[in-house]
């Protein structure tokens, strides 16, 4: 359980900073590309150690 | 204890980073061996990597906590480095001390070397100066001229103080304060700067400011105070590096008390140790340098990329910057039915053969660049200081210069309408009389470098803002402007007004990205967040002010570092994003006992590799 909830701190942090970033570098779009690739690993991983606790 | 420290400074600092190359090599050897055990030894091999490069780590984090408490990376990498070798983890306390010591080497790398640009500046102030006195002239130190008195400048010299001409034509070369390409004609009434110099005819001045009120001064002080302002980069783990500290103790003595076992907390501390967040910012901003590199831009200071990241306005100069700073002919016009336009291009160039004015230069050079035919012989040239030449071709007198010029010879010129608008344009016409007739014109402009307006289209692109501050008149900078769709623009800029503009975008955050090529615009250069210099026709003083220098003088890719700026900050982030998370995950599994401390040794490696490989993308990288 201690691993599924720091694997969603942890998801929840890089969704974070990816979204943070995204929409302040929303002029580029290559950087725009790399940040919605990050958040949505962030996002990702987070729903996955969530299901992992549900389930 | 203080003459200790620096004692040990200075050991600690003796034969610079060849030496650390060298430690570091030898050190990686020693861990490689270590792991494989191929050596039979008594003792484990990681100790040399223990001794080279963790014992300076210990004895700087020593010394930065008695002199100053200052808490640094360095303070926990010690902490981790004794506890391991304490509980016999050799290897993974050289492997943080390895990792660690790259990473201080590739930012040492990237920081650039001391400027010396001030010390340039002070050689160009006049040592000298020729005073007169009772009809006499006795040469003085510059420095010992007083308010009032009268000085007499030879062709050729740097005029000493600040002052008022009272006799002699003359034409000065003002690039020093103003960056204008062309020299400037004075007469008796005009004012005089000094560190200017004095092309052609001697003069005599009224000195009106002297000593540290002189504008060379004033220039010395505005370079010198715009520098002191900016910020010194400083790594990600040692910005961090207290909290980082503080956690990494609580942590281990946390897991200590409640495990009972000592190995938990020591791995704990190990990979604690800010290894690839130290990597993270330097291996890309050398990538993104050695990318720069490619594309013609020399980085001088190891922050400028991250700074250049955050600019949202690029301030230009005019001349030398968007244009080529050397006057061309542009228009050649006959007003004479007995000549055609080929006719007084030819008189012209032929009459300012031995000109050494950079007008009669461009005029000659232009000439011959077009025709390719010879020149007529001159006869009974001269030169008139501040107005133009004379000379006999073909048994005709030719007259060539200003309209005061024909003048005085009792030569009409007239108004013209077209030459009216190439005036307003900021460009410069030179009249010409043969026999005592006017017969016509020709019109000499600087002329704008192919790339200028494409690079302004791109840079708008990237939505950052252009303006224009030149020393230059307003019609020359709003025509240029206009042709380059700069809507911001500030003409007849002195050193201290550029200086002011980029002051006043700065404090509202719209931080500046100078670029110019002068003397005077190195105090903007030096003031701007980001201060670009042209380095083939740039002054010395300038490239010095400058953190980045553009090699080959072609603006064509700034465009490019734009985007490279941005870019590098991308991956500087994701190095973090990276190594905080990796770093995390290593913490729990060691709290949990999952990792001991070779293995987490071991994964802080590899965090490190996949930074140094997601920072050496930035090598190739350009813009799609």
């Amino acid at each position: 359980m201690i691993i599924s909830i720091i694997g969603m701190i942890i998801g929840a942090m890089v969704a974070a900073f990816g979204l943070y970033y995204l929409i302040k570098e929303k002029h580029d779009k290559e950087s725009c590309k790399i940040y919605g690739i990050i958040s949505g690993i962030g996002g990702i991983v987070f729903a996955f150690m969530l299901l992992r606790l549900i389930l | 204890m203080k003459q200790f420290t620096e004692r040990l400074e200075y050991l600690l600092e003796f034969g610079g980073t060849k030496k650390d190359i060298i430690l570091l090599v030898l050190s990686g050897i020693a861990l490689i061996l270590s792991l494989t055990k191929i050596l039979p030894l008594p003792f484990d091999i990681a100790w040399v990597a223990i001794i080279l490069c963790g014992v300076p780590i210990v004895l700087e984090a020593i010394i930065g906590l008695a002199t100053s408490f200052d808490i640094k990376a360095d303070v926990l990498v010690s902490i981790a480095l004794i506890a391991s070798v304490c509980i016999g983890e050799d290897f993974a306390a050289g492997e943080v001390a390895f990792i660690m010591q790259v990473g201080a080497l590739l930012e040492e790398l990237t920081v650039a070397k001391a400027r010396a640009g001030i010390e340039k500046l002070v050689h160009l102030t006049p040592q000298t100066a020729r005073v007169l006195k009772n009809e006499r002239e006795t040469i003085i130190p510059a420095e010992k001229v007083q308010v009032g008195d009268i000085l007499r400048v030879l062709p050729g010299e740097s005029i000493p103080v600040d002052g008022i001409i009272v006799s002699g034509q003359t034409s000065i070369d003002q690039a020093v304060m103003t960056g204008e390409s062309l020299p400037v004609d004075k007469a008796a009434g005009d004012e005089v700067s000094s560190g200017t110099v004095n092309q052609f005819g001697a003069f005599e001045m009224k000195a009106t400011k002297v000593g540290e009120d002189s504008s060379i001064q004033r220039m010395i002080r505005l370079v010198q105070s715009a520098d002191a302002g900016k910020a010194k980069i400083v790594t990600m783990a040692d910005r961090w590096a207290t909290w980082i500290v503080v956690i990494a103790l609580s942590a281990a003595i946390l897991t200590l008390a409640i495990s009972g076992q000592i190995i938990r907390a020591v791995t704990i501390l190990v990979v604690f140790c800010p290894c690839a967040l130290v990597l993270a910012t330097p291996t890309a901003i050398m990538a993104a340098i050695g990318n720069a590199t490619k594309h013609g831009f020399l980085v001088r200071e190891g922050d400028a990329l991250e700074r250049l990241a955050k600019v949202k306005i690029i301030a230009f100069d005019k001349t030398g910057t968007l244009t080529y700073g050397t006057p061309k002919v542009i228009k050649v016009n006959s007003v004479s039915s007995a000549y055609s336009e080929e006719e007084v291009y030819l008189l012209a160039a032929s009459a300012e053969k031995l000109s050494e004015h950079p007008l009669g230069k461009a005029i000659v050079s232009s000439y011959k660049r077009e025709y390719e035919k010879p020149l007529i012989a001159e006869e009974k040239f001269a030169m008139l200081p501040g107005r133009g030449v004379s000379a006999v071709l073909n048994e005709k007198r030719i007259v060539a210069g200003n309209k005061e010029l024909l003048s005085e010879q009792g030569i009409e010129v007239g108004s013209c309408e077209e030459i009216t608008g190439f005036l307003e344009q900021g460009c410069t016409v030179i009249y010409l009389a043969a026999d005592d007739e006017y017969i016509g014109y020709i019109v000499l402009s600087d002329t704008l470098r192919e790339e200028s307006t494409d690079v302004i289209d791109r840079l708008m692109r990237l939505s950052i803002r252009t303006v224009l501050l030149t020393g230059d008149n307003e019609n020359a900078a709003k025509e240029i402007a206009g042709r380059l769709h700069i809507s911001e623009v500030y003409a007849g800029c002195l050193p201290e007004d550029k200086l002011k503009y980029i002051d006043k975008y700065q404090q509202n955050e719209n931080f500046v990205c100078m670029i110019g090529d002068g003397i005077n615009d190195a105090p903007a250069l030096k003031k701007s967040m980001v201060g670009i210099a042209m380095g083939g026709i740039g002054s010395d003083i300038a490239v010095d002010a400058a953190d980045i220098v553009l090699v080959d003088d072609e603006v064509k890719e700034l465009p490019h570092l734009m985007s490279l700026s941005k870019r590098m900050m991308t991956t500087i982030r994701l190095n973090l994003i990276f190594s905080m998370s990796l770093n995390f995950i290593a913490i729990i599994l060691a709290i949990a006992g999952i990792l001991n401390p070779v293995v987490g040794a071991l994964v802080h490696n590899a965090g490190s590799v996949l930074v140094i490989i997601n920072s050496a993308l930035l090598l190739k990288w350009r813009k799609k």
